[in-house]
């Protein structure tokens, strides 16, 4: 599949020679020709998580689909580690050319990287050329629990405070989140037990288990577990269509007059470097608008549809104002980050 | 979730679609030699070749996928076991008690019947467990959900107090060596998120990446001191390949079937938890098979039981971890969540769902795992055949050899030259620990589980509401593992005690009885 398309651009270059000649506009249209033949080497997605995650599933679903439109190969490289300083600090010591790109989180974990870790990077070093997926925070409680519903759990929180455990994984939305909703009952951090995970899976694994009274963890990935634990709110503005019964965690605390000014989920997002645009801005405009050809190609909708990873299309600008209203959040809250 | 043991339909359905799809059976073969091969070398995990293979299974269909990644991992269980007998150098941390044993063998001129005790050990017990994994796969893996952080926290204890058996000349410096071991563990970003030890090392800051670690301390504390020697078997007559001889190890593995069943059940059942793994199976059998034994003092000097107890912990744990995956599409390590991608990459979301609408293709790996015993049994014999001639390769040849399939290894792990300074670091540690006299398995044990003890302890700590006896109180598995780790600690001193003290007691009776007469 990559190969034919492979002979099929290096038969191209000649054509496009010999049109730079035919038109004989000089240097402009030979550098265009060469851009334009961008690329022609195998281009690299690095992941900042391990391999398996919501991440890396994205990865490796966009992988094929952009190297059919690009032409050249496109590879899949989990760098996990350290909260994702070490992916993300990888991908910035690669060389700008458009040749690596990165899949993170820019929200939630590199608010956490930048402002508690000092990851030594920020939001200005990175173009964020889309975020494709912004899952939403899911509260879920086992199906063998002993509380099932999201009144039931505000409801012995407030009676007996400190003995409801809640899961969540450290430094997510979810974390955020727990504490935000703490905080807007008016209600100490100690009125929970808060029991922090690694990763999603084994928290799923815990809810699932009866480990935990409840869980707050990424929604759309959880639904493919709804016959071991039950969702009874979600944070979002409106109903799942999946869930269509989980109401919404404000709908829910309406009756207590409180409004919750959450905080989205995991962002999922394909990033370049912010230079890449001024060096090169012939390669920036081959790369944004193959992906973006990509999220609006409706094979391609479905079939991610199918594994539960999102494709929305926000673009840039949009983006970036997204992440920076969940920024805005945060820094409200900003004293949640050392209270683990 | 359907509880009833065995779907008839189902598995008659499986025999079908096994029965009539030649290319899943094809795939069986190289899958096992390509994992038995790449286990062989030092620091190729499973899920690296896992991870290698993942794209090519997009052109197979989901049975032969899964087959294919299946034998791929049952053959590396076996695969890690070979370096760890013959070099005392673990492929991966799922070898790392087979070394304990196993390489005493070797040096002993035992090379053949410890292979042969590790390749039936290993094949019993993953055989063993897929058939426990046959008749209760939902209950295995409701079994799982069962063990909350308390319950891992005490299985992870269970496994660190190996460091109290590995000593050397004095206990002191072994307890010290583990207690390093642990502490080298916390070295990166910590469960609560605190940043320590890293010296201002990005590269740290997901910790000291624990199988170039590992490897740098066996390959250095074992090779260099080989270095004045000719050969790794030192009596020249002792220096041969037999067959015969690997295969009355193999009938001997079979003369510890209590030893087996042990491993297995310990690798059926933890093997599927989350961040577990084979690492901790195959130390916690051990462990147990030590403890257990009459002559505790006689391991790590080459005890077959040894052997036979970490092979089947560890091969076992595939089983474990499959029922995860397949039941709840929960990934219980590294090599299974690679496996969860190539489910994806076939649009399946594994778990209940999953199992409920495709018994058929889950019976149909089981059955075939099955056979994958079989075919590694054949394919290993061959295998270590062939490997063990590394013992009629002169030492000086075999170091440098070693030490460079070591650092490719370490540097495929980490894709940079992070694995291979590690595995150098950590050669020099090792080789100062080995020349004091520190333990050096003591300290990979603490190595290994020390981030895992961190994480169920603080766990533990945040479910509790920080230590509330009430929680302890209601976790009823917990106290029988509790109950069963302070037995197994503390029984043989306690009886030693007690005998001593009646042997007084009865003498001085009888001295008094003497004496009144």
């Amino acid at each position: 599949m990559t190969g034919s398309k492979n002979t099929r651009l290096i038969g191209r270059r000649p054509l496009l020679w010999m049109l730079a000649g035919a038109a004989s506009a000089g240097s402009f249209s030979t550098r265009r020709a060469l851009a334009d033949s961008w690329p022609t080497e195998p281009i690299t997605i690095v992941v900042s998580t391990k391999a398996g995650g919501g991440f890396d599933h994205m990865a490796r679903n966009l992988a094929p689909a952009l190297s059919k439109e690009l032409g050249v190969p496109v590879n899949v490289l989990d760098k996990p580690g350290g909260a994702m300083v070490l992916g993300t600090k990888y991908f910035l010591s690669q060389p700008h050319d458009g040749n690596t790109l990165l899949v993170s989180g820019p929200s939630p974990y590199w608010y956490t990287d930048i402002n508690k870790f000092h990851a030594g990077y920020d939001l200005k070093d990175f173009d964020i050329l889309n975020v494709q997926w912004a899952d939403k925070t899911g509260v879920f409680v086992p199906k063998a629990g002993r509380l099932q519903s999201f009144k039931a759990i505000v409801d012995a929180i407030k009676a007996q405070p400190g003995t409801v455990s809640c899961g969540v994984v450290r430094d997510s939305g979810e974390f955020f989140n727990a504490g935000i909703l703490i905080e807007s009952l008016k209600l100490p951090p100690s009125a929970i037990r808060l029991v922090t995970y690694e990763a999603s899976a084994p928290l799923r694994t815990a809810i699932a288990g009866d480990q935990l009274d409840f869980g707050m963890v990424s929604l759309e990935a959880s639904l493919g577990m709804l016959s071991l634990i039950n969702p009874v709110a979600v944070f979002n503005d409106t109903r799942i269509p999946e869930i269509p019964d989980t109401p919404t965690v404000n709908e829910l605390l309406k009756p207590d007059g409180i409004t919750v000014e959450f905080v989205p989920s995991s962002m999922r997002a394909l990033i370049t470097y912010a230079d890449l645009k001024e060096k090169h801005p012939d390669q920036y405009a081959r790369l944004h608008d193959a992906y973006k050809k990509v999220l609006h190609d409706p094979d391609f909708i479905a079939k991610a549809k199918k594994q539960g990873i999102a494709t929305d299309w926000l673009g840039a600008e949009q983006s970036l104002e997204k992440i920076k209203a969940a920024y805005a959040i945060f820094d409200k809250h900003k004293t949640l980050l050392s209270a683990q | 979730m359907e509880r009833h043991l065995i779907d008839w339909q189902a598995l008659l359905s499986a025999f079908h679609i096994l029965g009539s799809s030649y290319s899943a059976w094809l795939l069986t073969i190289p899958g096992i030699a390509l994992g038995m091969l790449g286990g062989a070398i030092p620091g190729v995990s499973s899920a690296l070749i896992l991870a290698i293979v993942l794209p090519a299974t997009l052109w197979m269909s989901l049975l032969s996928a899964l087959i294919f990644m299946t034998a791929i991992y049952t053959g590396a269980a076996f695969g890690v076991a070979i370096p760890a007998i013959l070099m005392g150098v673990p492929g991966s941390p799922a070898a790392v008690a087979t070394s304990f044993d196993g390489y005493p063998m070797t040096q002993r001129g035992e090379h053949n019947l410890a292979l042969g005790l590790a390749l039936a050990a290993s094949t019993l017990g993953h055989m063993g467990a897929y058939l426990i994994l046959f008749l209760g796969i939902g209950a295995i893996s409701h079994a799982v959900l069962k063990l909350g952080p308390l319950e891992m926290l005490l299985l992870m204890l269970w496994g660190l107090t190996l460091i109290a058996a590995l000593r050397g000349r004095y206990v002191s410096r072994s307890l010290l060596s583990g207690l390093i071991g642990i502490l080298i563990a916390t070295i990166g970003l910590s469960p609560r998120d605190v940043i320590r030890g890293t010296f201002n090392l990005p590269e740290l800051l997901d910790g000291v990446p624990i199988v170039p670690a590992m490897i740098g301390l066996f390959a250095a504390s074992e090779l260099f001191n080989l270095a004045g020697t000719s050969y790794l078997v030192q009596r020249s007559d002792l220096r041969n390949v037999s067959v015969r001889e690997i295969a009355r190890g193999m009938l001997q593995a079979l003369h510890h079937p209590i030893v087996i069943l042990r491993g297995l059940i310990i690798g059926a059942t933890i093997g599927g938890l989350p961040g577990v793994g084979a690492a901790v199976c195959n130390l916690v059998s051990y462990a147990e098979t030590r403890r257990g034994d009459k002559h505790p003092e006689s391991f790590g000097k080459g005890n077959p039981k040894g052997v036979i107890a970490a092979e089947a912990g560890n091969a076992s744990s595939e089983a474990g971890s499959m029922a995860t995956l397949l039941a709840l599409g929960i990934p219980g390590g590294a090599s299974s969540a690679v496996m969860l991608a190539a489910l994806s990459l076939h649009d399946v979301t594994s778990g209940p769902q999953f199992l409920d609408a495709s018994k058929d293709i889950v019976y149909a790996i089981i059955l075939n795992n099955f056979v994958q015993g079989a075919i590694m049994l054949v394919l290993g014999l061959g295998l270590i055949g062939l490997m063990a001639n590394v013992i009629r390769i002169p030492v000086r040849v075999l170091i440098p050899v070693i030490l460079a399939l070591a650092t490719f290894g370490s540097y495929g792990l980490s894709g940079n030259m992070t694995g291979p300074a590690t595995m150098v670091v950590f050669g020099f540690i090792g080789w100062f620990m080995q020349r004091h006299d520190y333990s050096v398995p003591a300290c990979v044990v603490g190595l290994i589980l020390g981030g895992k003890v961190e994480t169920t302890l603080l766990q533990t700590y945040q479910i509790s509401g920080g230590g509330q006896l009430g929680y302890f109180a209601g976790r009823p598995i917990a106290m029988v593992l509790l109950a069963l780790l302070l037995f197994s600690l503390f029984s043989r001193p306690i009886m030693k005690w007690w005998r001593a003290r009646r042997t007084t007691l009865v003498d001085a009776a009888q001295e008094d009885a003497v004496k009144s007469v």
